[in-house]
């Protein structure tokens, strides 16, 4: 199992990518979000030496299960489920306009999952705000 | 000695080769219920009968539909799919979009699930209703509660 530090190297260079995604791509955006906080997540895992979390299903469960990590489950499951079904949908953009991604996707789920984490690691990443290319509203 | 039935066969599931297998169980009500072969085996797994699985499966969807009964503007529909050895709960919202206060109250109900009811890993999903049959089959589905579609072959995601 990868160390927690690695992960944190994984996590940060996600948000880069998901920093560069251009608007238009906003289904993209939402995966790529998810997979930031999985490696997020990996990292605190790894952290609390919780091993043999190998498949998004015992991920899940271990999160789901374990008090410690309730606030974060309940930010992590809507992600991970939108990111389930946006990647596999005709009409992405139907589902998750693009102009709710920032605000709805972002600083709702993927924030709070990674102050979380770095509260329960004691430790400050000093992550740069993400800030993703801006779309229009009528998007 | 002991007459042997030579007419009844066990019935053998094999962890691996049986896991997606459907069974089809008849608990001697008209109800009937299909579960996976995994999660046959994981009710074992869970040291209980597969009637007491299965008893635990309809308490818990019996609270789901409760739960949704309560949002009616919310849900349009929800439907129970076995899926290896989760239980996958499909809500769909009146919504054309992802509804972000749905998924906030979902996660909370999935947490109270888990630890309520002795049925394995749970899972809920929020899915449009234009493209449902992406995600599952309507027609071996449960509808735990709401509309039920046409019936569509899905291509599933």
């Amino acid at each position: 199992m990868a160390n927690s530090q690695s992960h944190i190297s994984q996590w940060k260079h996600n948000r880069k990518l998901l920093a560069q995604v251009p608007a238009e791509f906003s289904d993209w955006q939402v995966t790529i979000a998810f997979y930031v906080a999985l490696q997020a997540v990996d990292a605190l895992l790894a952290f609390d030496k919780v091993t043999r979390v190998n498949s998004h299903e015992a991920r899940n469960e271990v999160l789901l299960r374990t008090k410690r990590y309730q606030k974060i489950n309940e930010k992590y499951v809507p992600l991970y489920d939108l990111s389930r079904t946006v990647r596999y949908l005709a009409e992405p953009a139907r589902w998750i306009p693009a102009h709710r991604i920032q605000k709805d996707v972002i600083n709702r789920y993927l924030r709070p999952i990674e102050t979380s984490v770095q509260t329960l690691m004691s430790a400050d990443l000093q992550l740069p705000e993400l800030v993703l290319i801006a779309t229009s509203p009528d998007h | 000695m002991p007459e042997k039935d030579t007419k009844t066969d066990a019935i053998r599931l094999q962890s691996g080769r049986d896991d997606d297998r459907q069974v089809v169980i008849h608990p001697g009500d008209d109800d009937l219920f299909v579960a996976t072969g995994k999660q046959v085996i994981e009710a074992c797994r869970l040291h209980i009968s597969v009637e007491v699985w299965f008893g635990e499966l309809n308490a818990m969807l019996q609270e789901v539909r409760g739960w949704a009964q309560k949002r009616p503007g919310q849900i349009r529909s929800c439907f129970c799919v076995p899926r290896g050895t989760r239980v996958i709960l499909f809500f769909v919202p009146t919504t054309p979009q992802f509804d972000f206060d749905l998924a906030d109250a979902l996660a909370v109900l999935n947490g109270e699930l888990v630890k309520g009811f002795n049925v394995g890993m749970v899972e809920v999903r929020q899915v449009p209703w234009d493209e449902l049959d992406r995600f599952l089959h309507t027609d071996r589905a449960k509808l735990v509660y709401g509309e039920q579609p046409e019936s569509h072959q899905p291509v599933e995601a």
